[in-house]
């Protein structure tokens, strides 16, 4: 029995209303409590408006939280601040929607690779290097695109290069918001692939934040349906899916089932 | 010509292409936005047309609404709609029997004018009628898309709606035009899972109650699965497999489409790997010789490099490939 | 070569070339002139006034010397002035609208309500009465002209760094963990730089105008220093009849100030290209 590696409890994040005297907005995350175990993958499931990104940025520390706890490994995650939330950040490693918008355009891959280390306080160098290819061979992309910048390359392996540069500090818990909605569905398996086998060898705790049920039922070993800053539904991926408790999760997997 | 069609053979087709063609001049060489696509589209049906990006499923689009770009070369063996040929005035048909529904309604629709304004835009360009009564057809139509309180909503502007709800203003404008015919570009890809299905059942309940027929522009196979009555898959500007889409869910004959539906992230079970198709697709300045698919297909064999594949299958369903038996 | 051409355009590159020989001759003054004692301002009252001919190709001035050293010697004061106030300016205004933009908050209040300040000023009035508290001079000149023109770079770049500040990959750089100040410099700097330093390109004519403007006012450089806005001042006094006194560096204002902005122009167009690509 391990201990969870991510405990959210009765989460509130609420986006602060312009002006003095204008009605305060309802919560985007509206008391969620949620644990993920070390090693396993949660899929946060929802559709706009559902509050899944406001979570994913209460986690990342990229909103303020309004009441309720974050632990990330027994630690009291929304206490550290500072220079020591700079350090702590090495812990989690993000992958953001679109690839060509979240690596720096004006930056080559090697540049890019190194942006972490760097700011772990790793010395430049050949050891570095080494490192950076060896990062990203194991995203599936040989040493040849450390010269090159984002735009020359595709949207997977512009995905692969945003997947190395979220995994190389070995963060213990990798967050990925919709990594595979900008893909085409060949590219997409090569990504749900890359991310199997990085589960597979190095047991990788992940939050796979998506509006795609099916994609992330594939990875997930528990699933979260997320509506209007509530969950709706949390369970194990093969009972939800097979047995959906509530008719909204059954709308979503229902979608598009072959005749 | 009459194509065949789930419905039987009495289907009458309305749409008939062969050999398709768009060659866009670039400073690398002509591109071939699309090489040769083959289109039979029967009145009353939802026709998918499936491909991932670059194969040119919206190019084709374009060319049937006579939107290409006016240094882009379109050519055709047989371009027909409602057996007339079009080769020479698809755009004459634009806003009269071919409409336009695009990916964001949010684009598509005028932020600063209300919806009735751009409701009447349409219909006093296709009607001599008074204003009361546009006004009048405006909200019948309206009402038609699953839009409730349709007057309050002619008084709205754009931004006031939900995505959902714009989607279903451009339908509603796509029916002002008097269109029998909608290109529906990915329709539901800027919309949620939920609110793409019922605007996919409102496409459904107008083909069936107007007679409509639709061409479904999208690379989403749910899309497919939940409204198409017949499919096309394109590659690299091809069109490469076309059949009834239930016949291609389930048995796809081209290994193209065989591959784009092992890829699906139900096609395997929970934590195996999926049957990713490696290498890319051809540039589209290449000129290919043989088959398209061959230098990733599983199932290649020699001659696939050097020989274009033949025409396979009957009746309504045909492939392209080297290979008898296909479906690896 | 020939890439280059096509990149800036036919015109762009022939006000580069423009550009470039102005600076040669700038730069070769003492060699380049045909009479450099001249040009630097030993008078030649013998010849005063003489027309454009052989011997004095654009005529001589009030002081009988040769108008095209004079205008080549003056080309050393116009492009430095023009170049140096672009160059402070950015030097100021970049910094503060960086500071402002990224940080937000009082930072942004007080150093925007700063420049506000210096807007508020008719630019050329300030830079005038700024120029006569400092004295006459080359320096001096320029530093009372980029006084008033740095708040327009301060808040061009504070809008660039408010669009990149919410560009994924500036988020994923701080979830990254990485300083502020890094963000700032190496993910959020380049970005903003581009579009001001076209900008300060574009604005390298207007710059050289309003020096060579406080010059003509007699706020520039110190006789016998050449400087065009001080030679039109005086070639002023016998015109229309000795026209050649105040054409020649009038003419030279213009195509100067006209080159930089077509090649201001020609990059901006070139930038504007490479952004549809990147987006």
């Amino acid at each position: 029995m391990t201990a969870p590696l991510v405990e959210v409890h009765d989460l509130v994040v609420r986006y602060k209303s312009r002006g003095l005297f204008a009605a305060p907005f309802k919560p985007a995350v509206n008391g969620v409590t949620l644990s993920l175990p070390a090693g396993s993958t949660l899929g946060l499931v929802g559709e706009s408006g559902s509050g899944k990104s406001s979570l994913l940025r209460a986690l990342l520390r990229l909103v303020p939280v309004e009441s309720g706890t974050i632990s990330l490994g027994g630690e009291d995650w929304l206490a550290i601040d500072g220079p020591a939330l700079r350090r702590a950040r090495h812990s989690i490693g993000f992958v953001a929607q679109n690839p060509f918008l979240s690596l720096s355009p004006r930056l080559t891959i090697a540049q890019i690779l190194a942006e972490p280390l760097l700011a772990r306080g790793d010395k430049p160098g050949a050891e570095m290097k080494d490192r950076i290819a060896l990062l990203l061979s194991r995203c599936g992309l040989p040493a040849n695109f450390l010269p090159l910048r984002a735009s020359e390359l595709s949207g997977g392996q512009a995905q692969r290069v945003s997947i190395a540069r979220a995994l190389a500090l070995s963060p213990r818990l990798l967050v990925l918001d919709e990594p595979t909605s900008a893909l085409d569905v060949s590219v997409q398996a090569q990504i749900l692939n890359l991310l199997l086998d990085l589960k597979a060898d190095s047991g990788l705790s992940m939050l796979f934040v998506t509006h795609n049920l099916k994609v992330v039922a594939h990875l997930a070993e528990q699933l979260m349906v997320m509506r209007q800053g509530s969950v709706v539904e949390v369970g194990a991926t093969e009972r939800v899916m097979a047995d959906p408790a509530q008719a909204y999760t059954r709308e979503l997997i229902g979608f598009g089932r072959r005749r | 010509m009459r194509c065949a069609t789930v419905k039987g053979a009495s289907a009458v087709t309305l749409l008939e292409i062969q050999g398709l063609s768009v060659t866009i001049p670039s400073a690398l060489g002509p591109v071939q936005a699309v090489r040769s696509i083959d289109l039979c589209i029967a009145r009353g049906e939802i026709h998918g047309l499936i491909g991932e990006s670059g194969c040119g499923k919206t190019m084709t689009g374009m060319a049937l609404l006579g939107l290409t770009p006016a240094y882009a070369q379109v050519a055709a063996r047989v371009i027909e709609f409602d057996g007339v040929d079009i080769s020479n005035s698809a755009a004459d048909l634009r806003g009269r029997r071919i409409a336009l529904i695009s990916q964001d309604p949010a684009a598509a629709l005028n932020p600063v004018l209300t919806i009735g304004r751009q409701m009447d835009d349409v219909l006093r360009t296709h009607s001599s009628n008074s204003k009361a009564h546009r006004a009048a057809t405006a909200v019948a139509l309206l009402a038609a898309t699953g839009l409730a309180d349709a007057p309050q909503l002619m008084k709205r502007y754009p931004h006031q709606l939900s995505g959902g709800m714009q989607q279903r203003v451009v339908i509603a404008q796509a029916l002002a035009t008097g269109a029998d015919f909608l290109i529906a570009d990915e329709p539901t890809t800027a919309l949620d899972v939920t609110v793409g299905a019922q605007v996919l059942a409102l496409l459904r309940k107008l083909v069936v109650d107007r007679g409509l027929t639709v061409l479904m522009i999208t690379h989403d196979m749910d899309v497919v699965a939940a409204v198409c009555d017949r499919a096309t898959v394109l590659y690299a500007g091809l069109s490469v497999e076309t059949g009834p889409a239930s016949a291609i869910l389930t048995h796809p004959r081209h290994p193209y489409a065989a591959a784009l539906l092992a890829a699906l992230p139900d096609a395997a079970p929970r934590g195996q790997r999926l049957a990713a198709i490696g290498g890319q697709i051809p540039p589209s300045t290449e000129t290919i010789s043989g088959c398209a698919f061959s230098p990733r297909c599983p199932a290649v064999m020699a001659l696939c490099h050097t020989m274009s594949p033949p025409a396979r299958g009957a009746g309504n369903h045909r492939w392209l490939c080297h290979l008898a038996q296909c479906a690896p | 070569m020939s890439a280059f051409v096509r990149r800036l355009g036919f015109g762009g590159t022939l006000c580069l070339a423009l550009i470039v020989t102005f600076a040669l001759l700038a730069l070769f003054a003492p060699w380049l002139s045909p009479y450099p004692d001249q040009g630097m301002g030993t008078p030649n009252v013998i010849a005063k006034l003489k027309p454009p001919a052989a011997t004095f190709w654009l005529g001589t001035d009030h002081l009988g010397r040769d108008v095209l050293s004079r205008v080549i010697f003056g080309a050393r004061v116009s492009m430095s002035a023009g170049l140096l106030i672009v160059a402070f300016s950015l030097l100021i205004g970049l910094p503060v609208g960086l500071l402002a933009g990224y940080f937000g908050g009082w930072v942004d209040e007080a150093l925007m309500r700063i420049t506000d300040v210096f807007l508020a000023f008719p630019a050329l009035l300030l830079a005038v009465l700024l120029a006569a508290a400092l004295g006459p001079g080359l320096l001096n000149s320029i530093v009372a002209v980029a006084v008033t023109w740095w708040p327009w770079y301060a808040r061009m770049a504070r809008a660039e760094v408010l669009v990149l500040r919410g560009q994924p990959y500036v988020e994923a750089a701080s979830v990254m963990g990485v300083s502020q100040a890094r963000i700032a410099i190496r993910h959020i700097l380049p970005g903003a730089a581009r579009p001001l330093l076209v900008q300060a390109a574009l604005d390298v004519g207007p710059a050289l105008l309003t020096a060579s403007s406080l010059s003509f006012l007699g706020l520039g450089v110190l006789p016998p220093t050449a400087d065009w806005g001080k030679m039109v001042d005086e070639g002023r006094k016998f015109f229309p009849d000795r026209w050649w006194v105040a054409a020649a560096p009038g003419v030279a204002i213009f195509l100067l100030a006209l080159a930089f902005s077509v090649l201001g122009d020609a990059l901006r167009n070139r930038e504007g290209g490479k952004r549809r690509d990147t987006t």
